[in-house]
């Protein structure tokens, strides 16, 4: 079976799955733990059947669209803009739930997202996923969904409530977030390709360069954490003029070491890996034709590492934007401090309203990186999958 | 143009070079030939100075190597490898350029010089922006001729520059390359370990093993006295036979060859009419094809259709005595 078959027999899977699953939770307050309801309750209860077979004839019809022979129909190039308004109308539908305001105090009820919500998402991005311009398709489906709560469509909705409360630590954590995960890349980009030339250029030093940002990597970022703020606690006791700096055992020094060391490996990795794949027969013969060392580097053996070490980069870029949560426990900031705060009050929509901007955020930064690599690529006179194929 | 003395080259203790002289004068293609690792390649690369000699002296117009910045005796050699090595990330044309450019030559010289070697070389003027993963083996090997080629240098270095070709293709890019001598006429040092391909280009031909020359002289010579037994079973028993193919119906004397068959005695079947089997060969047939030709009509005279539309007869004799001439 084509990648592409199982990618849209999983999404209709998850799709029909949210019509039998609770799709979404009703609560009377933030603590209580609430009732769940199912789409098809949303409905007056005798269309309440209808609604699941007619359904179901809805996925049969699909499913010859997306699935048979994992070939691409004409009929598809409309299918995908219809089905990127899907996940924003169900979150409309929910947010809809009538029974609420005769039974419940408008002004605390709330209205969560269920698993089959989520499932139905997920279910829309992999369909998508099997069809062309899915980069632009995610984005619109995830910018829809915005479009219901900025119109007011859904008052009661938990995580618009959730936002509501914290909206400005929101983004001030927000921009913490992106610039600590951003700038440690950004700081750990020179080091990370001199370590990896280091690699290329000295058989001896390899071992020991890959060694230590393997260390870095394998150890749990948890107890590298704790590893760093022992040494950085007693330094800022010595001279008090670092704590004056912001550098102390905890908040954003500790955290930004951490998350520096770890886009080491990715950045150093590839950039051997990237330096190594130039083929012996181009730098012997850019040396016989009577090139400088530096000529060499700069006009041979860089370009063509290029897009290997901006692959790297990409690495280090999308996990940093998910290591960074954890700056969030030792007061660094960021997404996870909200996350933290979440999961200590049981508040289960502030965690996902923590975690949904990091997961974009990492989504748009991967794809973003993803075309410049493949332009480099291209430009380098290779192709991004015999690329892939060699490494 | 290029003078070995005594040289001597080791790694790590492994002798590769063992005390070679040699001297290639300027306009002669030179090919070192001889079984993998028997330093052919190392001696190639002590000249534009990619490996550093041990022991003993290598000149180049009459100076030492290491007299010369080694990137300026570097531009000023042309140098092509078996696996090509353009730069994939560069056009063609950006590819021929790169020593020019090294050089510092203006733009407006580089541009011509690059279409002209892409014509010699027989490369369509569309490839011009084309990058190398675009190109066929056989091409890529031309544009790393072109390339070698690019700023004119006196020197060419050849490091079994067809190797990875199919044999087709190599024989085009052999004859390619005989042309392109032909016209530039530059001082040559051409590695192979292909004895045939050794005979077609090669104007001098240095056997190698265990890093010392063993014999030289010119193909012709090498059929002659040869005191190296190592040498005689490199070249092999069919050596003459291959040789052949070196020299055209053109190069034996035209005084020798009658002009007509009549006169020859020779077998029965020899009476028959001008070529009734086969068109007849021309001038340029190698003087292999006309040896097939004799075996397989069963012949000893052969005629040959000249440019002007006469004929003439090669006997056996005559081969038999062109060879032995060339072989003095």
């Amino acid at each position: 079976m084509k990648q592409g078959n199982i990618k849209g027999w999983l999404g209709l899977l998850f799709m029909a799955l949210a019509l039998f699953l609770p799709i979404g939770t009703l609560r009377p307050n933030r603590i209580l733990p609430g009732t769940t309801f199912h789409l098809y309750s949303l409905l007056k209860e005798p269309m309440a059947w209808a609604f699941v077979v007619l359904g179901l004839i809805l996925m049969a019809f699909l499913w010859s669209l997306v699935i048979k022979g994992g070939k691409y129909t004409p009929a598809l190039d409309v299918f995908p803009w219809i089905l990127t308004l899907l996940p924003a109308s169900l979150l409309t539908a929910i947010a809809k739930y009538e029974t609420i305001e005769v039974v419940y105090d408008p002004e605390v009820v709330r209205i969560s997202l269920s698993s089959g919500f989520w499932l139905g998402l997920m279910g829309t991005i992999l369909i998508l996923s099997t069809g062309k311009r899915k980069g632009f398709l995610f984005l619109l489906t995830f910018l829809f969904l915005l479009v219901p709560p900025l119109l007011g469509w859904t008052p009661h909705l938990a995580l618009l409530k959730e936002f509501l409360i914290i909206k400005p630590t929101f983004f001030m954590e927000l921009q913490r977030h992106l610039v600590l995960a951003l700038v440690s890349v950004l700081l750990a980009i020179l080091p990370g390709i001199l370590l990896g030339y280091g690699c290329y250029r000295f058989q001896r030093g390899r071992e020991w360069i890959l060694a230590t940002v393997n260390f870095f990597q394998v150890a749990p970022t948890l107890s590298l954490l704790a590893l760093v703020m022992i040494p950085l606690t007693l330094l800022s006791q010595a001279y008090p003029v670092l704590a004056d700096w912001g550098i102390r055992g905890i908040g954003f020094a500790p955290a930004f070491i951490v998350l520096f060391c770890y886009c080491l490996l990715p950045i150093t990795a590839n950039t051997y890996a990237g330096f190594d794949q130039v083929e012996q027969e181009v730098t012997e013969s850019a040396v016989a034709m009577g090139m400088k060392s530096n000529q060499v580097f700069w006009k041979v053996l860089f370009p063509l590492a290029f897009p290997v070490i901006l692959s790297g980069v990409r690495t280090a870029v999308t996990q940093n934007l998910g290591n960074t949560i954890l700056a969030g426990l030792i007061g660094g900031g960021g997404m996870g401090a909200l996350i933290f705060l979440g999961l200590s009050q049981s508040a289960s929509d502030l965690v996902i309203l923590g975690t949904l901007p990091v997961v974009l955020f990492a989504l748009i930064a991967d794809e973003f990186l993803r075309r410049i690599e493949i332009t480099a690529h291209y430009k380098m006179g290779g192709t991004y999958d015999s690329a892939h194929q060699r490494v | 143009m290029i003078q070995l003395t005594n040289v001597y080259k080791s790694y790590q203790e492994q002798p590769a070079l063992q005390g070679v002289s040699l001297s290639v004068s300027e306009g002669q293609c030179a090919v070192l030939i001889g079984p993998s690792g028997c330093g052919k390649s190392t001696l190639l690369k002590t000249i534009n100075r990619m490996v550093d000699i041990d022991e003993g002296e290598v000149k180049v117009r009459g100076k030492a190597v290491q007299e010369y910045e080694p990137e300026e005796l570097r531009r000023n050699t042309g140098y092509c490898i078996q696996g090509v090595g353009l730069f994939p990330h560069l056009s063609v044309s950006e590819n021929i350029a790169m020593v020019p450019k090294l050089l510092k030559w203006p733009e407006d010289k580089i541009i011509p010089r690059v279409k002209l070697l892409m014509e010699l070389s027989g490369l369509p003027l569309s490839y011009l922006d084309k990058k190398p993963h675009q190109l066929s083996g056989g091409e890529a090997q031309r544009v790393g001729v072109c390339r070698a080629l690019a700023a004119d240098p006196p020197i060419l270095l050849m490091d079994e520059p067809f190797g990875s070709v199919d044999p087709l293709n190599r024989e085009k890019l052999q004859q390619a390359f005989i042309a392109l001598q032909k016209e530039l006429r530059k001082t040559v040092l051409f590695v192979t370990h292909d004895v045939e391909e050794a005979l077609m280009v090669g104007d001098l031909i240095f056997v190698m093993n265990q890093g010392k020359v063993v014999a030289e002289g010119t193909p012709g010579q090498l059929a002659g006295s040869m005191e190296s037994a190592f040498a005689k079973e490199f070249l092999g028993k069919e050596y003459p036979m291959k040789l052949l193919k070196r020299y055209t119906a053109r190069d034996l004397p035209m005084d020798s060859l009658p002009k007509d068959g009549g006169d020859i005695t020779g077998s029965a079947t020899e009476d028959m009419p001008l070529s009734l089997k086969n068109p007849p060969l021309t001038e340029n047939s190698n003087l292999q094809q006309v040896l097939s030709r004799m075996l397989e009509e069963n012949r000893t005279t052969l005629p040959i259709l000249r440019e002007d539309d006469t004929v003439r007869y090669i006997t056996y004799g005559a081969l038999v005595a062109h060879l032995k001439e060339m072989s003095q």
